[in-house]
């Protein structure tokens, strides 16, 4: 390094490596410039000099003269790695791979440069070149505990588990025999299992069983060990020696459903298929469980996981005991506990019952059913909040709401109670009510950070976005709350204002939420790049595997999904009504004005833009002077500040040149991470429908089709594309004739057409489906998009539609209609906007008001849009007033 | 349901944090909506005023408020409310919230000298409760409340035994009674430091006190009242 150079100005330069790494910046610069004084076209320390301003975020300078640098000495490694660095810092990783190749080549056995580029390669998930740099710092220092290890991760991530096991076996060999001393005695362990994972991994269960046996006392998680051996044995169908540990297992914990799910593995009485458990098969496990809970008293797994498999009396006997037991115990999250069941046919009558006779016991004698000894007060208050939250889940909302009444009269000071009457009131459809609600639970505890983001999240549901935020601000950091939710990814947040916006159309502010939280996910990408030396040096390496893993699979989460999906419906809705430009629209207001006045308006507004644009530079500086004393007072300059935010309500985002395309940039990551959801495809075909990309729509529809073909937006989608292509103009390139061609091809095998019209299609759709009311809605949809003069037919099969009840035995309430809040309003809006019928939308309105009375929506009798907020006073009592204050 | 003395209820102090479980108590144990001097005067009287919790659960409440005595002489303690959810009575968790008060009472850094509070004449249940703590009919006061039959208050009054110190003029005894009195006052202020004993200058006679109080209260009395209900059913 620096060779080219005299002594004194070698010298220099090492103090500029050595102050840059030891972040004194200043200095390395001042050296940089002695240097730079007598030889101004010195490459390397060039760019040394960019990379040191890299670090003192002067970005555009430290490129400038890292370019400089490289293009002054080609042939310096030096300058290479800096270019890399500089990449490599700006998250350019395929760029900053280039850059490191290059310094290799010239400097290939240069250690630093190799573990940097090996880093970036294990980032970039390049796994043969990953083991390739890998390779090579192992051959130049084998010595090294962290380079075979490395290189056995390198081959286990480019798919060869059982390579990567030799090597772990070469590298113990290197190791004395009383390896490993007492201070790395777990980096040592972790080893061990990881060995035994990646042997189980490429097939061989019983050498990772024979190994991990034979290292037991070097394996330091005893519990993991156990847990490995448990199925292990499993798989190698040792089940009596499995069933041996996994007892023991629970004896350590009984409350882990793992463990009982192992061990009725071992039993041959795990869950096969969907058919459920056979008699013989129920009564074993009544058996097995039986003796477990006279074994573990305390678990409470013991006594849960019979519910699932009992059947008849022996569930209701259970059951009843179960619910009674955390009753009388005062649990408040039984129902989530117990919600699993409602899904389970007829277990939802059954336990109706059985609260029922719980709660009319109680008040009459004071006791639980059969019991002699008088329950303490609360009991009767949880019986009425579990059968309100029953009720609830059974859509009989009147009920539900009687029994939460009773029950805050009970006790109100239970603040769960409230919360609970928040969500009965929101799934009714009274979001106003709900957020009321909420804020009332909210009050009584204002110390309670989960009742707070509640209550902002119902707020955000009910659109009030201004008390949302105020009322978040409460348990935030700094006060400024925005950027304190960004910072801490709090993605609940973002996606119920982003969706409170969407419903305001407020498309700009709206966008900024969603892409807030695709921001964070391309976060959690970067973020693991830390990890790729921290996990090797501290060796756990399980967990280190598992987050890969993770990261692979990370933009299919559904808080991804659903952030990407409403963006891409911003970015269609963009499209189909582009916001007008404030320009345009000034140009239009003062168009018909005389040309002299003209002259004068326009005038005055070059004058206003211009005072404005004064104002906001003068207020730049400030807040950069304000900046500025900030780091100066704070001497450590850690504290970088936070660059300010120069578009807070996402007008730039409106103005996006082209939005479909801004729309399939998250089309094809949803495309790629979530291929399984049918929204994938039904977005897909949105965008590439309006942008006449014929083929891509048509993959979306027929990707639809395989997904589920009976969906009525598919079927809405099948029909319009072909109504598309069916009104092309005649095709006129090679090009176009080809795609036509293929078309019609496809067209003739899909059996869903068989050759019929379309009209006859949708007629025959509808036909199969006329008892459903959102098949009938996508029918009349298509029905008005074939031949629009048939409009008053298409309104008439939604009104022709019927409610029809629900069957008994189900998590619904037996007679309850079976038309979900949800889709009437769907239907309501296809009314509107799709078939635009005014007057056959206030008919279905009033009908839906009927049915819905606590929607809002629809203006419900008893919704809040009538009666307003303040009915909800917990006991209405007649007030007097003795004397005056 | 066991014994009261099997309960176990704990105690919270009213903070700006809990405030409104305090008013949820008051509109359902109260016929009476109170304004918001009430709960400022519960919120500065600090640890006197109280919540008390039944599995988890906000049952009851003492609400007091602190009073100046004229000329000095100490702070008066007069109960505002004192109350328990209906399904949660009689089961000694109203006794546990007096209790606790007057015990607080006795080792209150300023001096507290009395506690005192209104009750409906025919309110039999309440008059037996604080009689059962000592609690004595001073006065009664005709046409007390405007809406209620009957409208004639008693006025209950509980003088507090100046602590025996009080009592004891030679300082000989100090040593002994204050090693007496030390494990509650470690209790209350946690820092174990010996505190001799507060005298307020104008300690006389507990004879002379009491006596002096009751010429007092003849015409100190028609300030800010509330009544106090201890509901029976």
């Amino acid at each position: 390094m620096g060779t080219s150079l005299p002594p004194k100005e070698a010298n220099l330069f090492k103090v500029i490596v050595k102050s840059y790494e030891t972040k004194q910046y200043k200095k390395g610069l001042k050296a940089s410039d002695n240097i730079l004084k007598k030889f101004p076209d010195h490459g390397e320390t060039l760019a040394m000099r960019g990379l040191t301003l890299n670090c003192m975020d002067r970005k555009a300078e430290a490129y400038e003269l890292v370019r400089r640098g490289v293009k002054n000495d080609l042939k310096s490694h030096v300058c290479w790695h800096v270019y890399g660095l500089l990449y490599r810092s700006d998250r350019e990783y395929r760029e900053a791979i280039k850059c490191y190749r290059n310094a290799l080549r010239i400097d290939p056995e240069n250690i630093q440069i190799l573990r940097d580029l090996s880093l970036l390669q294990a980032q970039m998930r390049d796994t043969a070149g990953f083991v390739e740099t890998r390779r090579q710092l192992l051959t130049i220092k084998p010595s090294h505990r962290a380079n075979w290890i490395g290189f056995a991760i390198a081959h286990h991530s480019n798919y060869d588990a059982a390579m990567a096991v030799q090597i772990l076996e070469a590298y113990e060999g290197t190791l004395e025999d009383d390896y490993p001393p007492d201070n790395e005695r777990y980096e040592h362990s972790e080893m061990l299992l990881y060995k035994v994972t990646l042997l189980e991994e490429s097939g061989a269960p019983e050498k990772a069983l024979a190994e991990l046996n034979s290292k037991e006392s070097k394996i330091v998680d005893k519990v993991g060990l156990k847990e490995l051996r448990a199925s292990l044995l499993v798989t190698l169908n040792r089940l009596g020696e499995a069933e041996e540990v996994y007892r023991y297992l629970l004896d350590m914990n009984p409350d882990n459903y793992g463990y009982y799910e192992g061990l009725q593995k071992c039993l041959g009485l795990s869950l096969q298929g969907t058919d459920g458990y056979s008699p013989e098969q129920v009564d074993k496990l009544v058996e097995l469980y039986t003796s477990l809970q006279t074994q573990y008293p305390k678990s409470s797994a013991a006594k849960r996981i019979p519910l699932d498999f009992l059947q008849g009396s022996q569930f209701v006997e259970a059951v009843k005991t179960y619910i009674e037991f955390f009753l009388s115990k005062g649990v408040p999250s039984l129902f989530s506990d117990i919600l699993p069941l409602y899904d389970q046919r007829g277990k939802a009558d059954v336990l109706e019952e059985t609260i029922l006779q719980i709660e009319t016991t109680l008040k009459e004698t004071g006791s639980l059913p059969g019991r002699s000894e008088r329950e303490p007060p609360p009991t009767l208050m949880w019986t009425l909040f579990l059968l309100a939250q029953h009720y609830d889940r059974r859509r009989l909302y009147q009920k539900a709401l009687e029994k939460i009444d009773e029950a805050i009269k009970h006790t109100p000071t239970a603040i769960d109670l409230y919360l609970v009457k928040g969500r009965i009131m929101k799934h009714a459809g009274d979001r106003v009510a709900a957020a009321a609600l909420a804020d009332e639970a909210r009050s009584m505890d204002l110390a309670d950070r989960f009742i707070n983001s509640e209550c902002v999240k119902r707020m955000l549901q009910a659109d009030q976005v201004d008390l949302a935020e105020k009322t978040a601000v409460l348990f935030t950091k700094d006060g400024d709350q925005h950027n304190n939710l960004f910072d801490m990814q709090c993605m609940w947040y973002e996606l119920a204002s982003g969706d409170s916006y969407w419903r305001k159309d407020m498309l700009g502010k709206a966008l900024k939420n969603y892409l807030a939280v695709e921001k964070h996910y391309t976060d959690m990408l970067e973020d693991q790049f830390d990890f790729h030396t921290y996990c090797l040096r501290k060796m756990t390496l399980r967990a280190y595997i598992r987050m890969l893993k993770f990261e692979d699979t990370l933009h299919s989460h559904r808080f991804f999904c659903r952030a990407a999906a409403a963006a891409i419906r911003c970015y269609l809705k963009l499209h189909d009504t582009p916001p007008k430009s404030s320009e345009r629209e000034e140009e239009i207001a003062i168009a018909g004005l005389p040309a002299n006045e003209r002259k004068l308006i326009r005038q005055k507004m070059r004058k206003a833009e211009a005072k404005a644009k004064k104002a906001a530079e003068e207020k730049a500086k400030e807040e950069e002077a304000l900046a500025l004393s900030n780091a100066k007072s704070n001497k450590k300059g850690s504290q970088v500040t936070k660059p300010v935010d120069d578009d807070p309500d996402g007008e730039k985002l409106l103005q996006a040149s082209d939005p479909l395309e801004q729309g399939i940039k998250y089309c094809k990551l949803l495309q790629e991470n979530s291929p399984g959801a049918l929204e994938t495809h039904l977005l897909a075909f949105e965008i590439y429908f309006r942008k006449k990309k014929i083929l891509l729509a048509f993959r979306a529809v027929k990707t639809q089709l395989k997904l589920d073909a009976s969906n009525p937006n598919v079927h809405r989608n099948l029909i319009a594309f072909f109504n598309m292509v069916d009104n092309l103009p005649a095709a006129e390139t090679a090009r176009e004739k080809l795609v036509r061609e293929v078309i019609a091809v496809e067209r003739e095998s899909l059996s869903i057409l068989s050759n019929q019209s379309l009209q006859e299609v949708n007629r025959a759709f509808l036909e199969a489906n006329k008892d459903s009311l959102l098949h009938r809605a996508a029918a009349a949809e298509v029905l008005a998009l074939l031949s629009p003069e048939s409009k008053a037919e298409a309104v008439k099969i939604i009104e022709d539609s019927v409610d029809p009840s629900v069957a008994a035995g189900g998590a619904v309430a037996a007679g309850v209609g079976e038309w979900l809040l949800k889709d009437c309003v769907a239907v309501h809006k296809v009314l509107l906007t799709s078939l635009e019928d005014e007057n056959a939308a206030s008919r279905w309105r009033v009908r839906m008001a009927d049915l819905f009375p606590y929607s809002t929506y629809f203006v419900g009798p008893k919704s809040s849009a009538v009666v307003g907020t303040a009915t909800q006073v917990p006991c209405s009592r007649q007030f007097w007033h003795p004397f005056e204050l | 349901m066991g014994k009261p003395q099997d309960v176990h209820v704990s105690f919270d102090t009213v903070r700006d944090k809990n405030l409104m479980q305090l008013k949820k108590l008051n509109l359902s144990i109260f016929p009476v909506t109170y304004q918001d001097k009430f709960y400022t005067d519960a919120l500065s009287s600090g640890d006197f005023t109280k919540l008390a919790y039944y599995a988890d659960l906000c049952v009851g409440c003492i609400a007091c408020r602190l009073e100046k005595k004229e000329g000095g002489g100490g702070v008066r303690l007069y109960i505002m409310t004192l109350g328990v959810l209906a399904p949660y009575r009689r089961m000694g968790i109203g006794s546990k919230l007096l209790k606790k008060t007057l015990e607080q009472c006795e080792q209150s850094e300023s001096p507290i000298v009395e506690v005192y509070l209104h009750v409906q004449t025919n309110n039999d249940a309440a008059i037996e409760f604080y009689k059962k703590f000592d609690f004595e009919i001073t006065e009664e006061i005709k046409n007390y409340y405007k809406h209620i039959e009957p409208p004639d208050c008693f006025v209950l009054s509980k003088i507090l035994a100046p602590s025996k110190l009080r009592v004891v003029p030679v300082d000989l005894k100090l040593l002994a009674i204050t090693e007496e009195l030390e494990p509650c006052r470690g209790e209350e202020q946690g820092d174990g430091k010996q505190r001799a004993v507060a005298r307020s200058p104008d300690d006389r006679d507990p004879v002379n006190r009491v006596q002096e109080e009751k010429e007092r209260r003849a015409f100190t009395f028609n300030s800010n009242i509330k009544s106090v209900f201890l509901h029976s059913r």
